[in-house]
């Protein structure tokens, strides 16, 4: 009975990660797992390619990369929201992947100073916890 | 199993529940099996110690304790998650000292991170099961194993990236299973 319990536990866990890694979401998340939505803000350098993107300095900047310039974007308060499907600016932030733009984003602080980037799928329906991370750019 | 113990039990499957769905809608399914697999496989690993100490000294049942083995892979998911609870209740973003909190960060930059988890979660419920069975030795030996296995790869952890120059750097690691991805 105890061995049972525990091969039903060990079995559950494998097909769970299983079935994730064989999932849809996984597949469009960051092929460096490490950095997919890691929440810490690991960049400060000047960001890339300001002057092409309509970007006011001295505000924070959420920059979009998708395949599609009417992917869904996230509604925030505290940031200016753009998005480029320019595949070569989308290379120089590493939100590329055989291919394909994003989906995925890059915060820009209000000195232009690039902060983070993550692939994120479903970026339009995550706005809390970018407005977090758009706080903690402050 | 006692009235409480499938209280428990039903509590336990009922919360983790909720956590990965909660996990699936922020998109960061990665992060619950992650952190839920090193969580649990700390948790159990602390249970089996102690119940084998305990069992040594005092010629105690190892199969029976206070804590149930899934309160105690319950709980050490909980403190493994403590940094997710801090950013979204308490909008606190992951800084680098949460490592304190079973390697949140770290945890992250690991080979093949699934994996290694898994198979540390599956070495710490034999090693559960062999010391209730009264195998102390083998259950200690096993608990060693899955310490080894910790040690490796925290030891081979990546670096974080501090530039976009960083993030073009292929290092090698297998990070992923999956054939074409990572």
């Amino acid at each position: 009975m105890r061995w049972t319990a525990l091969a039903l536990t060990g079995a559950a866990a494998t097909a769970g990660v299983a079935l994730y890694l064989g999932s849809p979401a996984h597949k469009l998340h960051d092929p460096n797992h490490a950095l997919q939505q890691l929440d810490l803000l690991y960049l400060d350098e000047p960001a890339l390619g300001l002057d092409r993107l309509p970007i006011q300095p001295g505000r924070p900047a959420l920059l979009v990369f998708c395949e599609d310039v009417r992917c869904p974007l996230p509604q925030l308060d505290d940031a200016q929201v753009t998005c480029s499907t320019d595949p070569e600016l989308a290379a120089r932030y590493a939100l590329i992947d055989d291919g394909r733009v994003g989906p995925g984003y890059a915060l820009i602080d209000a000195q232009g100073q690039v902060r983070y980037r993550t692939f994120d799928p479903g970026l339009a329906e995550h706005e809390t916890e970018i407005g977090i991370l758009v706080d903690g750019l402050s | 199993m006692t009235r409480r113990h499938w209280i428990s039990a039903a509590l336990v499957i009922l919360t983790e529940g909720y956590l990965y769905i909660r996990y699936v809608q922020l998109g960061a399914e990665f992060h619950f099996w992650l952190h839920g697999l090193f969580g649990a496989a700390l948790g159990l690993a602390a249970l089996t110690a102690v119940r084998m100490l305990r069992s040594h000294r005092r010629g105690s049942d190892p199969a029976r304790g206070v804590v149930a083995p899934w309160e105690g892979g319950f709980l050490g998911h909980l403190y493994s998650a403590v940094p997710d609870v801090l950013f979204l209740g308490f909008g606190v973003l992951h800084v680098l000292w949460m490592d304190v909190f079973a390697f949140h960060i770290t945890l992250h930059f690991i080979p093949a991170p699934l994996v290694a988890m898994l198979m540390l979660f599956v070495l710490t419920l034999g090693a559960y099961g062999l010391a209730a069975s009264r195998h102390p030795g083998s259950a200690a030996g096993t608990l060693a194993v899955a310490s080894g296995v910790l040690v490796v790869a925290v030891l081979l952890a990546e670096p974080i990236p501090n530039s976009l120059t960083d993030l073009h750097i292929d290092r090698g690691f297998g990070l992923c299973p999956v054939r074409g991805h990572g």
